[in-house]
Protein backbone atom coordinates (compact mmCIF):
# COMPACT_ATOMS: atom_id res chain seq x y z
CA UNK A 1 0.00 0.00 0.00
CA UNK A 2 1.14 3.66 -0.80
CA UNK A 3 1.70 6.42 1.60
CA UNK A 4 -0.64 8.94 2.09
CA UNK A 5 2.03 11.51 -0.18
CA UNK A 6 2.09 9.28 -3.05
CA UNK A 7 -1.72 8.80 -3.02
CA UNK A 8 -1.78 12.84 -2.91
CA UNK A 9 0.99 12.97 -5.84
CA UNK A 10 -1.35 10.61 -7.67
CA UNK A 11 -4.54 13.10 -7.35
CA UNK A 12 -2.23 15.74 -8.24
CA UNK A 13 -1.24 13.98 -11.23
CA UNK A 14 -4.82 13.13 -12.35
CA UNK A 15 -3.90 9.42 -11.73
CA UNK A 16 -7.07 7.00 -11.48
CA UNK A 17 -5.25 4.97 -9.72
CA UNK A 18 -5.30 7.38 -6.59
CA UNK A 19 -8.77 6.55 -6.02
CA UNK A 20 -7.96 2.47 -6.09
CA UNK A 21 -5.02 3.18 -3.67
CA UNK A 22 -7.26 5.57 -1.67
CA UNK A 23 -9.83 3.04 -0.90
CA UNK A 24 -6.93 -0.11 -0.89
CA UNK A 25 -5.88 1.75 2.11
CA UNK A 26 -8.79 3.41 4.23
CA UNK A 27 -11.78 1.80 2.12
CA UNK A 28 -12.88 0.25 5.74
CA UNK A 29 -12.16 3.24 8.00
CA UNK A 30 -14.81 5.27 5.49
CA UNK A 31 -17.43 2.71 5.03
CA UNK A 32 -17.45 2.33 8.75
CA UNK A 33 -18.03 5.65 9.33
CA UNK A 34 -20.86 6.02 6.78
CA UNK A 35 -22.28 2.77 7.82
CA UNK A 36 -22.45 4.20 11.76
CA UNK A 37 -24.91 7.01 9.82
CA UNK A 38 -26.85 4.98 8.01
CA UNK A 39 -27.03 1.56 8.82
CA UNK A 40 -26.86 0.05 5.40
CA UNK A 41 -24.15 -1.52 3.50
CA UNK A 42 -25.40 0.16 0.45
CA UNK A 43 -26.08 3.60 0.99
CA UNK A 44 -21.96 3.83 2.80
CA UNK A 45 -20.82 2.11 -0.33
CA UNK A 46 -22.58 5.05 -2.58
CA UNK A 47 -21.58 7.67 0.00
CA UNK A 48 -18.16 6.18 -0.03
CA UNK A 49 -17.76 6.25 -3.62
CA UNK A 50 -19.34 9.80 -3.99
CA UNK A 51 -17.00 11.02 -1.07
CA UNK A 52 -13.86 9.51 -3.77
CA UNK A 53 -15.48 11.88 -6.23
CA UNK A 54 -15.16 14.38 -4.05
CA UNK A 55 -11.84 14.07 -2.92
CA UNK A 56 -11.20 13.67 -6.70
CA UNK A 57 -12.60 17.22 -7.47
CA UNK A 58 -10.87 18.75 -4.18
CA UNK A 59 -7.50 17.53 -4.78
CA UNK A 60 -5.78 19.65 -5.94
CA UNK A 61 -5.76 22.35 -4.89
CA UNK A 62 -6.13 20.77 -1.74
CA UNK A 63 -3.39 19.16 -0.38
CA UNK A 64 -4.47 18.21 3.10
CA UNK A 65 -2.33 17.27 6.20
CA UNK A 66 -3.96 14.03 6.61
CA UNK A 67 -5.82 12.18 3.85
CA UNK A 68 -7.74 10.12 5.99
CA UNK A 69 -8.71 12.69 8.16
CA UNK A 70 -9.76 14.86 5.40
CA UNK A 71 -11.44 12.14 3.42
CA UNK A 72 -13.51 11.21 6.57
CA UNK A 73 -14.94 14.83 6.87
CA UNK A 74 -16.56 14.24 3.66
CA UNK A 75 -17.88 10.84 3.89
CA UNK A 76 -19.43 12.37 6.99
CA UNK A 77 -21.09 15.22 5.53
CA UNK A 78 -22.35 12.86 2.27
CA UNK A 79 -23.78 10.03 5.13
CA UNK A 80 -24.94 12.98 6.70
CA UNK A 81 -26.84 14.90 3.90
CA UNK A 82 -27.97 11.22 2.50
CA UNK A 83 -29.42 10.38 6.79
CA UNK A 84 -31.50 13.62 6.88
CA UNK A 85 -32.94 12.20 3.44
CA UNK A 86 -34.20 9.12 4.59
CA UNK A 87 -34.72 10.61 8.27
CA UNK A 88 -38.71 9.33 7.61
CA UNK A 89 -37.54 5.88 7.73
CA UNK A 90 -36.73 3.01 10.30
CA UNK A 91 -34.36 5.04 13.07
CA UNK A 92 -31.78 2.28 14.38
CA UNK A 93 -28.42 3.53 13.47
CA UNK A 94 -25.25 3.95 16.01
CA UNK A 95 -25.53 7.98 14.74
CA UNK A 96 -29.45 7.99 15.79
CA UNK A 97 -28.53 6.37 19.32
CA UNK A 98 -25.78 8.90 19.87
CA UNK A 99 -27.71 11.96 18.90
CA UNK A 100 -30.26 10.74 21.10
CA UNK A 101 -27.87 11.40 23.76
CA UNK A 102 -27.33 14.82 22.41
CA UNK A 103 -30.83 15.68 22.31
CA UNK A 104 -31.10 15.11 26.32
CA UNK A 105 -27.86 16.61 26.96
CA UNK A 106 -29.11 19.97 24.49
CA UNK A 107 -32.62 20.59 25.46
CA UNK A 108 -33.93 24.06 26.36
CA UNK A 109 -36.50 25.86 25.60
CA UNK A 110 -35.26 29.07 24.80
CA UNK A 111 -34.64 30.57 20.89
CA UNK A 112 -31.10 32.22 21.30
CA UNK A 113 -29.66 28.78 19.95
CA UNK A 114 -31.67 28.87 16.89
CA UNK A 115 -30.01 32.35 15.92
CA UNK A 116 -26.33 31.30 16.68
CA UNK A 117 -24.95 30.53 12.77
CA UNK A 118 -23.43 26.93 12.36
CA UNK A 119 -19.78 28.29 11.78
CA UNK A 120 -20.11 30.15 15.30
CA UNK A 121 -21.17 27.19 17.30
CA UNK A 122 -18.47 24.91 15.43
CA UNK A 123 -15.57 27.52 16.96
CA UNK A 124 -17.47 27.56 20.78
CA UNK A 125 -17.64 23.89 19.75
CA UNK A 126 -13.58 23.77 19.30
CA UNK A 127 -12.94 25.99 22.10
CA UNK A 128 -14.92 23.21 24.24
CA UNK A 129 -13.01 21.08 22.93
CA UNK A 130 -9.54 22.52 24.13
CA UNK A 131 -10.81 22.32 27.46
CA UNK A 132 -10.79 18.33 27.62
CA UNK A 133 -7.61 16.52 27.64
CA UNK A 134 -6.49 14.33 24.60
CA UNK A 135 -8.27 10.90 25.48
CA UNK A 136 -11.57 12.30 26.06
CA UNK A 137 -11.41 14.64 23.43
CA UNK A 138 -10.97 11.41 21.28
CA UNK A 139 -13.79 9.67 23.26
CA UNK A 140 -16.08 12.01 22.22
CA UNK A 141 -15.35 12.40 18.75
CA UNK A 142 -15.59 8.92 18.41
CA UNK A 143 -19.03 8.99 20.17
CA UNK A 144 -20.80 12.03 18.22
CA UNK A 145 -17.95 12.61 15.17
CA UNK A 146 -17.49 9.24 14.08
CA UNK A 147 -20.93 7.77 15.78
CA UNK A 148 -18.31 4.69 16.72
CA UNK A 149 -20.10 2.42 19.58
CA UNK A 150 -19.47 2.33 23.10
CA UNK A 151 -16.99 -0.83 22.52
CA UNK A 152 -15.44 0.17 19.59
CA UNK A 153 -14.38 3.11 22.01
CA UNK A 154 -13.55 0.95 24.84
CA UNK A 155 -11.33 -0.76 22.55
CA UNK A 156 -9.50 1.80 20.80
CA UNK A 157 -8.55 3.36 24.30
CA UNK A 158 -8.07 0.89 26.13
CA UNK A 159 -10.76 1.32 28.92
CA UNK A 160 -13.84 -0.40 29.64
CA UNK A 161 -17.33 -0.17 28.17
CA UNK A 162 -18.86 1.11 31.58
CA UNK A 163 -15.91 4.08 31.75
CA UNK A 164 -16.92 5.03 28.24
CA UNK A 165 -20.66 5.63 29.51
CA UNK A 166 -19.23 7.64 32.01
CA UNK A 167 -16.58 9.39 30.76
CA UNK A 168 -19.09 10.28 27.90
CA UNK A 169 -22.22 11.05 30.73
CA UNK A 170 -19.28 13.72 32.42
CA UNK A 171 -18.41 15.27 28.94
CA UNK A 172 -21.92 16.30 28.38
CA UNK A 173 -22.58 17.74 31.38
CA UNK A 174 -19.11 19.66 31.25
CA UNK A 175 -20.61 20.54 27.73
CA UNK A 176 -24.37 21.98 28.69
CA UNK A 177 -22.58 23.71 31.02
CA UNK A 178 -20.08 25.46 28.80
CA UNK A 179 -22.92 26.11 26.62
CA UNK A 180 -25.18 27.78 29.01
CA UNK A 181 -22.29 29.58 30.60
CA UNK A 182 -22.31 30.92 26.95
CA UNK A 183 -25.33 31.73 26.05
CA UNK A 184 -25.88 29.32 23.56
CA UNK A 185 -28.57 27.18 25.52
CA UNK A 186 -30.42 29.04 28.39
CA UNK B 1 -31.14 22.79 19.99
CA UNK B 2 -31.80 19.91 17.81
CA UNK B 3 -28.79 17.61 18.15
CA UNK B 4 -28.70 17.93 13.93
CA UNK B 5 -27.74 21.54 14.25
CA UNK B 6 -24.53 20.24 16.74
CA UNK B 7 -24.09 17.72 14.52
CA UNK B 8 -23.78 19.67 11.62
CA UNK B 9 -21.45 22.12 13.44
CA UNK B 10 -19.38 19.56 14.20
CA UNK B 11 -18.92 18.71 10.78
CA UNK B 12 -17.64 21.98 10.92
CA UNK B 13 -14.72 22.01 13.20
CA UNK B 14 -10.99 21.88 12.44
CA UNK B 15 -9.91 18.61 10.72
CA UNK B 16 -6.74 18.66 13.06
CA UNK B 17 -8.70 17.33 16.38
CA UNK B 18 -10.40 14.74 13.29
CA UNK B 19 -6.92 13.73 12.58
CA UNK B 20 -6.28 13.55 16.40
CA UNK B 21 -8.80 11.12 16.64
CA UNK B 22 -7.65 9.00 13.40
CA UNK B 23 -4.06 8.94 14.96
CA UNK B 24 -4.79 8.19 18.21
CA UNK B 25 -3.15 5.32 19.65
CA UNK B 26 -3.55 3.51 23.29
CA UNK B 27 -0.54 3.27 25.43
CA UNK B 28 -0.11 -0.29 25.45
CA UNK B 29 -0.50 -2.19 28.24
CA UNK B 30 3.09 -5.02 28.26
CA UNK B 31 1.64 -7.81 30.09
CA UNK B 32 4.66 -8.79 31.17
CA UNK B 33 6.06 -4.86 32.27
CA UNK B 34 2.92 -5.03 34.44
CA UNK B 35 3.81 -8.70 36.20
CA UNK B 36 7.57 -7.14 36.30
CA UNK B 37 6.34 -4.04 38.24
CA UNK B 38 3.99 -5.73 40.38
CA UNK B 39 6.79 -8.36 41.59
CA UNK B 40 8.95 -4.95 42.09
CA UNK B 41 5.98 -3.23 43.64
CA UNK B 42 5.79 -6.36 46.53
CA UNK B 43 9.54 -6.85 47.17
CA UNK B 44 9.15 -3.29 47.95
CA UNK B 45 6.27 -3.27 49.84
CA UNK B 46 7.64 -6.58 52.17
CA UNK B 47 11.24 -4.55 52.83
CA UNK B 48 9.54 -1.10 53.38
CA UNK B 49 6.63 -2.95 55.69
CA UNK B 50 8.64 -5.81 57.14
CA UNK B 51 12.46 -4.94 56.73
CA UNK B 52 13.17 -1.30 56.70
CA UNK B 53 10.73 -1.01 59.86
CA UNK B 54 12.10 -4.02 62.27
CA UNK B 55 15.39 -2.32 61.36
CA UNK B 56 14.52 1.17 62.79
CA UNK B 57 12.84 0.26 65.60
CA UNK B 58 9.25 -0.04 64.27
CA UNK B 59 9.46 3.88 64.10
CA UNK B 60 6.92 4.26 61.33
CA UNK B 61 7.96 6.67 58.31
CA UNK B 62 5.34 8.69 56.80
CA UNK B 63 4.22 8.36 52.79
CA UNK B 64 2.96 11.54 52.21
CA UNK B 65 3.57 13.25 48.92
CA UNK B 66 2.10 16.13 47.79
CA UNK B 67 1.44 16.61 43.96
CA UNK B 68 1.25 20.52 42.12
CA UNK B 69 -0.23 20.52 39.27
CA UNK B 70 0.35 22.84 35.97
CA UNK B 71 -1.22 23.72 33.02
CA UNK B 72 1.04 22.94 30.07
CA UNK B 73 -0.47 22.88 25.97
CA UNK B 74 -3.74 22.70 26.93
CA UNK B 75 -3.58 19.78 29.78
CA UNK B 76 -3.00 19.28 33.09
CA UNK B 77 0.66 17.97 34.18
CA UNK B 78 1.68 16.69 37.67
CA UNK B 79 4.70 17.60 39.41
CA UNK B 80 5.79 15.86 42.51
CA UNK B 81 6.99 18.43 45.37
CA UNK B 82 10.29 17.92 47.00
CA UNK B 83 11.34 20.19 49.96
CA UNK B 84 13.37 23.00 48.50
CA UNK B 85 12.67 22.50 44.92
CA UNK B 86 10.62 25.26 42.64
CA UNK B 87 7.83 23.47 40.01
CA UNK B 88 5.33 25.35 37.80
CA UNK B 89 1.49 25.85 38.63
CA UNK B 90 -0.92 27.06 37.16
CA UNK B 91 -4.38 28.39 38.21
CA UNK B 92 -6.69 26.45 38.05
CA UNK B 93 -11.30 27.44 38.26
CA UNK B 94 -13.65 25.90 39.64
CA UNK B 95 -17.10 26.00 38.21
CA UNK B 96 -18.04 28.64 40.68
CA UNK B 97 -15.40 31.22 39.12
CA UNK B 98 -12.72 30.75 42.23
CA UNK B 99 -9.41 31.10 41.20
CA UNK B 100 -6.51 29.18 43.19
CA UNK B 101 -3.56 26.42 42.49
CA UNK B 102 -4.12 22.71 42.80
CA UNK B 103 -2.30 20.42 45.43
CA UNK B 104 -3.19 16.92 45.72
CA UNK B 105 -2.19 14.21 48.25
CA UNK B 106 -2.72 10.07 48.16
CA UNK B 107 -5.87 9.14 50.22
CA UNK B 108 -4.49 7.27 53.63
CA UNK B 109 -7.25 4.98 53.26
CA UNK B 110 -8.93 3.92 50.25
CA UNK B 111 -12.61 3.40 52.09
CA UNK B 112 -12.33 7.43 52.50
CA UNK B 113 -13.96 9.41 49.78
CA UNK B 114 -12.20 11.72 47.64
CA UNK B 115 -12.38 15.19 47.99
CA UNK B 116 -11.25 18.89 46.98
CA UNK B 117 -11.43 21.11 49.87
CA UNK B 118 -10.98 24.61 48.99
CA UNK B 119 -8.33 26.66 51.38
CA UNK B 120 -7.89 30.44 52.18
CA UNK B 121 -5.80 31.85 54.24
CA UNK B 122 -4.98 28.79 56.25
CA UNK B 123 -8.68 27.42 56.56
CA UNK B 124 -10.78 25.38 55.09
CA UNK B 125 -14.41 26.83 53.85
CA UNK B 126 -15.75 24.63 51.69
CA UNK B 127 -15.44 21.30 49.37
CA UNK B 128 -16.29 21.13 46.15
CA UNK B 129 -17.02 18.64 43.55
CA UNK B 130 -14.64 19.73 40.28
CA UNK B 131 -11.95 21.65 39.13
CA UNK B 132 -12.30 23.11 35.11
CA UNK B 133 -9.60 21.34 33.13
CA UNK B 134 -8.37 18.77 35.71
CA UNK B 135 -9.08 15.30 35.34
CA UNK B 136 -9.32 13.73 39.00
CA UNK B 137 -8.18 10.93 40.26
CA UNK B 138 -10.70 8.83 42.95
CA UNK B 139 -7.38 7.82 44.85
CA UNK B 140 -6.38 11.34 46.05
CA UNK B 141 -7.33 14.25 47.92
CA UNK B 142 -7.12 17.89 46.47
CA UNK B 143 -6.81 21.38 48.19
CA UNK B 144 -7.67 23.89 45.92
CA UNK B 145 -5.59 27.02 47.34
CA UNK B 146 -7.13 29.88 46.57
CA UNK B 147 -4.85 33.65 47.74
CA UNK B 148 -6.17 36.44 48.65
CA UNK B 149 -5.91 38.91 45.44
CA UNK B 150 -4.95 42.08 47.36
CA UNK B 151 -2.14 40.11 49.27
CA UNK B 152 0.02 39.71 45.94
CA UNK B 153 2.32 37.37 45.68
CA UNK B 154 4.63 35.79 47.23
CA UNK B 155 1.74 33.44 49.33
CA UNK B 156 2.66 31.47 52.02
CA UNK B 157 0.81 29.15 53.32
CA UNK B 158 0.30 25.26 54.93
CA UNK B 159 -1.37 21.92 53.83
CA UNK B 160 -1.71 19.56 57.24
CA UNK B 161 -1.40 15.98 56.43
CA UNK B 162 -2.81 13.06 59.32
CA UNK B 163 -1.00 10.31 59.02
CA UNK B 164 -2.66 7.35 61.18
CA UNK B 165 -0.67 4.74 59.95
CA UNK B 166 2.18 6.57 61.38
CA UNK B 167 0.81 7.99 64.15
CA UNK B 168 1.94 11.56 62.96
CA UNK B 169 0.68 15.51 62.19
CA UNK B 170 2.69 16.96 59.25
CA UNK B 171 2.64 20.47 58.52
CA UNK B 172 3.42 21.31 55.02
CA UNK B 173 4.41 24.92 54.11
CA UNK B 174 4.65 25.77 50.45
CA UNK B 175 5.45 29.34 48.90
CA UNK B 176 3.79 30.57 45.69
CA UNK B 177 5.68 32.75 43.67
CA UNK B 178 5.09 35.08 40.36
CA UNK B 179 7.70 34.28 37.56
CA UNK B 180 8.79 35.52 34.20
CA UNK B 181 7.31 32.62 32.26
CA UNK B 182 4.47 31.98 35.20
CA UNK B 183 4.28 30.76 38.59
CA UNK B 184 6.12 28.20 40.93
CA UNK B 185 5.39 26.45 44.06
CA UNK B 186 7.99 25.04 46.24
CA UNK B 187 7.92 23.29 49.83
CA UNK B 188 9.81 25.69 51.87
CA UNK B 189 9.62 23.18 55.16
CA UNK B 190 8.26 20.38 56.78
CA UNK B 191 6.84 19.79 60.30
CA UNK B 192 6.29 16.54 61.40
CA UNK B 193 4.83 16.10 65.16
CA UNK B 194 3.50 13.08 67.03
CA UNK B 195 -0.48 12.34 66.85
CA UNK B 196 -2.18 13.21 69.78
CA UNK B 197 -5.27 11.28 70.25
CA UNK B 198 -7.63 11.90 73.33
Amino acid sequence: MLADEKIIELFFARSEQAIRELDDRYGKVFHKTSFNILNNQLDAEECVNDAYLGTWNTIPPTKPNSLLAYVCQIVRNISLKRYYLKKALKRNSTYDVAMEELDACLASSSTVEDEIETKELARIIESFLDTLSKENRVIFLQRYWFSDSYSDIAQKVGISEKSVSVRLARIRKKMREYLVEREVLV
Amino acid sequence: MKSEKFSNALGEIDVKYVEEVVSYKAAKKNKWLVWQIAAACIVFVVLTVGIVPFLMGNDEESVFVLTAYAYENNAAVEYELVVGEKVPVSYFETENGLKGFVFSHAKEKTSEISSISIMTEGEMPGVIDEIVGLELETDKHYTLYVPEQSKGFPYNFMIPYTDEAANKVIFCYLLVEETENGYTAVIERMEEFERIVK
